[in-house]
């Protein structure tokens, strides 16, 4: 008897990326029981660095397989071949960014997060099941097509956070200077522009000897990376440091220079930099929106209606005060340990039907 | 402002950090960051051609560099105010120089400046005839025989 077989589609395929990582891991863990398993995406979206590890969508032919999962954020090939597959389909639902915030950064990129968005009816219909990033994001899809959505927390593994850390990095931001790090794709619902204004307060008010450490690829919204750069250079912020898409080791230098993680963002499906950053000991201080509280779970500090001095006063407190930090700190370990003793294996098992070896 | 502290809403917290935003004052920040809103206004471009126009307005009010609001900072100490004195000196010596260096800088990113806004014009002015003609009653027969 052959094994049974569930692929993966996905609109993108990149290094860096914590859907393509999931998407890793999903197959990793599918193998695992046995399960034969692929990733399927369009070749020119893909990091040459992956080039290896995927098969091209044109390759995708739905009646070779017991089951597909599609994960979903914006519209695209994958979902064209997902809803004509005619095996059991599961969607992966990552949440869909605002398309209003793309508007003129990137109209082209609006325009597939409006059919995304149009489209999720659709997808959720098709499905025989959704399993939702975060409970936010599941309260959406349920808004949308009913009682479907399961939550399936992002997964990730420890390993990719753990790279030994690069030494001209680790020089480059030591010193006295106090870090603020802010670590995910530049885009407009990011609201980096909040964490720029605030850094300007702190810098010139709080702490001269402080740097914004910006890290990210510019490819996400080049305009709206260019409207980042243009706004630091115009308030004279010198140590707003944009390093783009930076290697594991490089991450990991900053991630340990760090003082604080800072995210202003007004969107998120679940935020793995996040838990990235918990795992390496930086207190978080994040927005509460979106799938972020989930992501935290009872850990870092939330803040909601902040002006930028307020934010600077925030991020001073976090990055300053010992007794906070302390306190912080220790529950952000605890969240550490609820993540770590996760069974990935058993729970894609229980929600595709299938027994988990081992 | 509201602040919640591994999961709990936290006042003391939100309070402290209101209380020192409140004891902070930098007026000439207040006025830099009034006077660069232009740059955040580009959010609320309506589309790719409007982000355009208003990042050539932005070039056109400034494209150049001013060494007068250079300043310098020292590290913290007697060695750091030492470093200070020596930087502001230096600084001064080489003034003539940043002013060259300025100037011919300003020269090159003026000319960019203009180039970029008389190329936008000129596509805008392209557009809008080609427009103009596709919106002639006999354009759905390529202009032909009318």
């Amino acid at each position: 008897m052959s094994r049974p077989r569930i692929d993966q589609l996905l609109a993108g395929f990149a290094d860096g990326d914590a859907i393509s990582q999931e998407a890793r891991l999903f197959r990793d863990s599918l193998r695992s029981i046995g399960v034969e398993s692929e990733i399927f995406a369009p070749p020119e979206r893909v990091s040459p660095s992956l080039a290896g590890s995927f098969q091209p969508l044109d390759r995708f032919e739905s009646r070779q397989r017991d089951g597909v999962i599609h994960h979903y954020s914006i519209q695209s090939e994958a979902t064209r071949l997902f809803l004509g597959a005619g095996c059991r389909r599961w969607v992966r639902y990552h949440n869909i960014s605002p398309a209003g915030d793309f508007d003129g950064f990137d109209d082209a990129v609006a325009e597939q997060l409006r059919s995304a968005r149009a489209g999720l009816d659709d997808v959720v219909r098709a499905a025989d099941g959704v399993w939702a990033a975060s409970e936010y994001n599941a309260a959406e899809v349920r808004s949308v097509a009913g009682g479907k959505a399961v939550v399936l927390p992002l997964a990730f593994s420890f390993d990719e956070f753990m790279a030994e850390p690069d030494p001209a990095a680790l020089d480059r931001f030591g010193g006295d200077a106090v870090n603020w790090l802010f670590m995910g794709r530049m885009a407009p619902n990011k609201c980096v522009e909040e964490l720029i204004l605030a850094f300007a307060w702190y810098h010139r008010t709080m702490n001269p000897f402080s740097r914004l450490l910006l890290l990210g690829s510019e490819r996400s919204c080049p305009r709206y990376y260019a409207m980042l750069k243009l706004l630091a250079a115009r308030l004279g912020l010198r140590n707003v440091c944009f390093e783009g898409f930076v290697p594991g080791p490089v991450r990991s230098a900053c991630f340990m220079r760090a003082h604080v993680f800072v995210t202003a963002s007004r969107h998120e499906g679940y935020c793995l930099p996040i838990v990235e950053a918990m795992s390496r000991n930086v207190p978080v201080l994040a927005r509460n929106a979106g799938g972020m509280p989930e992501a935290m779970d009872g850990a870092g500090i939330m803040f909601d209606d902040a002006g930028p001095r307020e934010l600077a006063a925030l991020a001073h407190a976090a990055a300053a005060d010992l007794g906070l930090r302390g306190r912080i700190l220790a529950a952000q370990a605890a969240r550490m340990e609820r993540l770590r003793a996760r069974d990935l294996n058993s729970e894609l098992a229980r929600l595709t039907g299938l027994p988990a070896a081992g | 402002m509201r602040v919640w502290v591994n999961g709990v809403p936290d006042d003391a917290t939100a309070g402290a950090a209101a209380g020192s935003a409140k004891a902070v004052s930098d007026p000439a920040l207040d006025l830099l960051i009034e006077g660069e809103s232009a740059v955040l206004e580009l959010r609320r471009a309506a589309n790719e051609a409007d982000y355009l126009r208003r990042h050539i307005a932005l070039m056109r009010i400034r494209a150049s560099l001013d060494p007068a609001r250079f300043t310098l900072s020292g590290r913290r100490g007697l060695a750091g105010l030492a470093g200070l004195f020596v930087r502001r000196v230096a600084w001064r010596l080489l003034r003539y120089q940043h002013e060259w260096f300025a100037f011919h800088e300003n020269a090159i990113l003026n000319q960019l400046a203009h180039e970029i806004d008389c190329l936008h014009d000129e596509t805008n002015r392209r557009l809008d005839r080609i427009e103009k003609l596709l919106s002639r009653p006999d354009a759905g027969n390529g202009g032909i025989g009318a």
